[in-house]
């Protein structure tokens, strides 16, 4: 940016910062009657809540900076002028990322006098303020990451930019999902003891920075798992936006893929590990209750629980990229068969499969890890219904997929009716529920009505544990749906034209 | 050197490029010729490693496209029928850009940039922002982009499309001075004569398929089996043509207008002269006797039959 306009932009920017905050702070501290104890805990409420406000800031700035740096210079055409250079797509991407991210670290400093007035007013201190921006920069980090990505994978700034959202949105509803254990126990007592998921969304930088996770007899602070965290999952962007950028470089895309395989176990045996102290209490107070007998230690039910939901984000964003093929494209997605674990790592259609269901059993294996390096007692009877219900959801979202391939003239078209598909399977019975208004009920009640439309939704076997034990049911249903339909995704295809239509 | 083997790009049922081989040497300019659609700029972008080739390959200087893209692209200059420049930039500043993608140290950047923009007269707006620059200047600054790390080959695909005549002959200008530099040119055109101009070898292609490659002589001379020649007369032409079809070594001859007849003939200069001899010896008043020269054009138009992939 040349000119006044950066000096415009930021100080509208803090000029709005500035007045939020002000409000904050009136409808804060403006009550009367407060006392001092009172307005110590409403100051630091006041710093949490700029904090937040923050958090919002950058979930939303960073994909809109960012999320156009690609695709803008596909929109002008200079793109395939910058990658005729002797230049790899790495070095490209990492110049792009560092351009918006020093945008962002802008914002940050620029917020600071705004945050600064709760360390005068004694909401909080300097440790606080910088150790938050720190966390708020690892996030932004991982924001402008996704979004670079994304801006690879598109063609116009504007889907690029609403994408971008969409998945820094669906980053952090699924963030937030899987640290909802921790932060019930952040916010029930003042535990410093708080599993590292917390660390994962945004929104809790002030709880994340001030506990710690355990690991034997460590205790590490969280703000270094989400360190560790945002440097991983920047890479797997990075790495996944220059497989977008150079499609002929195949040690690229076995680099993305084994570096997801490694990731997701090390993701399962660490959520997992830090989650065990909890799990073992919830065991523990339902034995005590007279509830479903629990066997002493680690449930092994909620451990499957937490990657089948885990799962639902994945296969939402990641399933029609691993699942869609096309002829128009590059030779990538040609189709080239439909099981071959010798592609599995290049990135063709015959390996998606194959990569798909070892990626899977990579979580399920990792958390397996966690599980026992946390002292639990392993998966004992669950182990089956636990590994069919994701091998079957997997088979049938990706046969969808390769149906709609076939079927579609175009492997974007695919890609948007894999999605819209996907999400109606997670989201349709319980927005119908929610639409007619009818009771949840989570039980296995032949007199109820609503238990009868509950069984159809994919993931009910996840949500008690008399119900998992018909995960496996589920699992086969799926299976078999899903290879019926590969087998018809296999029937319109060899109708489609081929061969040379110009000879 | 660049040598192009058997290059072939597919998409699904459609194939673009049908497997063109052709060999280029340093110092010759290559004018691609072929309808809008034919497979030009498929060809330009796989030699540019911009798109991977379904099949076949090509070398550049003993570097593969396939096995080594990355020396393949230290050694070209790309020059896609569009501009690709930058907003609020400045000439010197989009030259330096592209000079650090390809690692032209940073001490030697500010003289290969002067030089440059000396060789493509520019040097009056290094300090100008790019868009304002007209489009024969930012074509030549285009030009001048590809030109910082003095590349062995360079792509130019329609570098003359919109501009005006003036425009047009310098670039033309500037191509061939390229060419005398020892660079291997590669010029995409629709406009043939200007391609005829300064290209002293040309392939024409169409729906994929290369029809014709060689030096523009050679190609022309090959299209050409009889001499045409054009009699202009004040006599009756029916009466000339039904003449010089009786003669011998001609292939065959038709009045045009009430002043000109057009002969096919299958025989050299001497032979001319003696057919010239006769028809001024018969009576007929001749006011002008040339030969008609055929040229790329009439060559594009002969092989090739307008379809498109």
């Amino acid at each position: 940016m040349r000119g006044s306009k950066p000096f415009w932009i930021f100080s509208v920017y803090v000029f709005c910062l500035c007045l939020i905050g002000m409000v904050m702070y009136v409808s804060i501290l403006g009550r009367s009657g407060l006392s001092l104890a009172g307005a110590q805990s409403e100051l630091t409420n006041f710093f949490s809540s700029l904090m937040a406000l923050l958090a919002g800031a950058i979930c939303v700035i960073s994909p809109a900076l960012t999320g156009t740096a690609i695709v803008a210079e596909r929109q002008r055409q200079s793109l395939d002028l910058v990658l005729s250079a002797p230049v790899e797509p790495k070095y490209l991407l990492v110049g792009k990322m560092i351009s918006s991210y020093r945008y962002t670290w802008m914002l940050l400093i620029l917020a600071l006098p705004v945050v600064a007035m709760s360390v005068v007013l004694g909401g909080a201190t300097w440790q606080d303020v910088f150790g938050c921006f720190l966390l708020l920069s690892f996030h932004a980090l991982i924001f402008t990451s996704l979004a670079l990505m994304i801006s690879t994978m598109t063609n116009k700034p504007a889907s690029a930019v609403i994408w971008s959202f969409f998945a820094v949105f669906a980053y952090v509803i699924a963030m937030t999902f899987l640290s909802s254990t921790a932060l019930s126990r952040a916010f029930a007592g003042s535990a410093s003891h708080v599993p590292f998921t917390i660390a994962l969304t945004p929104f809790f930088a002030l709880q994340a920075i001030n506990s710690s996770t355990q690991i034997g007899s460590i205790d590490v602070p969280n703000w270094v798992f989400a360190a560790v965290l945002a440097l991983l999952l920047t890479r797997l962007f990075l790495l996944g936006a220059a497989v977008n950028l150079a499609p002929l470089d195949k040690r690229l895309s076995a680099n993305l893929r084994l570096s997801g395989l490694v990731y997701t176990f090390g993701l399962g045996a660490l959520v997992m590990y830090s989650m065990a102290p909890m799990f073992m209490m919830m065991s523990g107070s339902m034995s005590a209750g007279g509830m479903t007998p629990s066997p002493p230690g680690l449930d092994p039910d909620l451990m499957v629980l937490n990657i089948g939901l885990a799962s639902v984000a994945w296969l939402l964003f990641g399933m029609p990229m691993l699942s869609c093929y096309g002829w128009e494209g590059s030779r990538r997605f040609w189709p080239n068969g439909i099981f071959s674990l010798r592609r599995a790592l290049d990135g063709t259609p015959a390996g998606n499969l194959p990569y798909l269901l070892v990626l899977i059993a990579s979580g399920i294996g990792g958390s397996l890890c966690g599980n026992i390096w946390a002292g639990g007692t392993g998966p004992k009877g669950s182990l089956l219904p636990g590994l069919l219900w994701p091998a079957g959801l997997i088979v049938l979202a990706w046969s969808i997929g390769r149906l709609l391939s076939a079927a579609c003239k175009a492997m974007k078209t695919a890609r948007a009716f894999h999605l819209c598909v996907l999400i109606l399977l997670v989201g349709a019975v319980p927005l119908a529920m929610l639409i007619f208004q009818l009771s949840p009920s989570w039980s296995v009640d032949p007199e109820s009505h609503t238990s009868a439309i509950w069984s159809l939704w994919l993931f009910t076997p996840l949500l008690t544990h008399d119900l998992f034990k018909l995960a496996w049911v589920y699992g086969v249903i799926m299976l078999g749906i899903g290879l019926l339909l590969a087998f018809w995704a296999q029937v319109l295809e060899a109708k489609r034209p081929r061969g040379n239509a110009v000879a | 050197m660049l040598e192009v083997q058997g290059l072939r790009k597919e998409y699904g049922p459609l194939t673009a490029v049908q497997g063109i081989s052709f060999s280029l040497k340093p110092g010759d300019i290559f004018g691609f010729i072929g309808s809008n659609g034919a497979g030009k700029t498929t060809t330009i972008k796989m030699i540019a490693t911009l798109i991977e080739p379904t099949s076949g390959t090509a070398t550049l200087n003993g570097a593969d496209i396939l096995a080594d893209p990355m020396e393949v692209r230290r050694q070209i200059g790309y020059m896609p029928d569009f501009f690709g420049l930058y907003d609020d930039v400045r000439v010197w500043e989009y030259l330096d850009f592209f000079a650090a993608l390809y690692r032209v140290p940073n001490a030697d950047r500010s003289g290969i940039i002067d030089n440059v923009l000396e060789l493509t007269d520019l040097t009056a707006k290094k300090t100008a922002f790019v868009q304002s620059l007209s489009r024969g200047m930012q074509q030549r600054l285009c030009l001048a982009r590809c030109l910082v790390h003095d590349p062995a080959l360079l792509l130019l695909d329609e570098p003359a499309s919109g501009l005006d005549p003036r425009a047009r002959a310098e670039l033309k200008e500037l191509i061939a001075e390229l060419g005398r530099m020892g660079k291997i040119v590669v010029v995409s055109s629709h406009i043939l004569p200007e391609l005829a101009d300064f290209c002293n070898t040309v392939g024409i292609i169409e729906r994929g398929e290369l029809l014709a490659f060689g030096p523009v002589q050679t190609i022309v001379q090959g299209m050409q089996t009889a001499r045409c020649l054009v009699l202009k007369t004040l006599s009756e032409p029916e009466e000339l043509k039904d003449f010089i079809q009786a003669r011998p070594l001609v292939q065959s001859a038709r009045a045009h207008d009430a002043t000109s007849v057009t002969i096919e003939f299958l025989a050299g200069l001497e032979e001319q002269a003696d057919l010239l001899d006769a028809v001024i010896r018969q009576g007929f008043r001749v006011v002008g006797f040339s030969e008609e020269h055929v040229d790329l054009e009439d060559v594009f138009l002969r092989l090739t039959t307008g379809a498109v992939n």
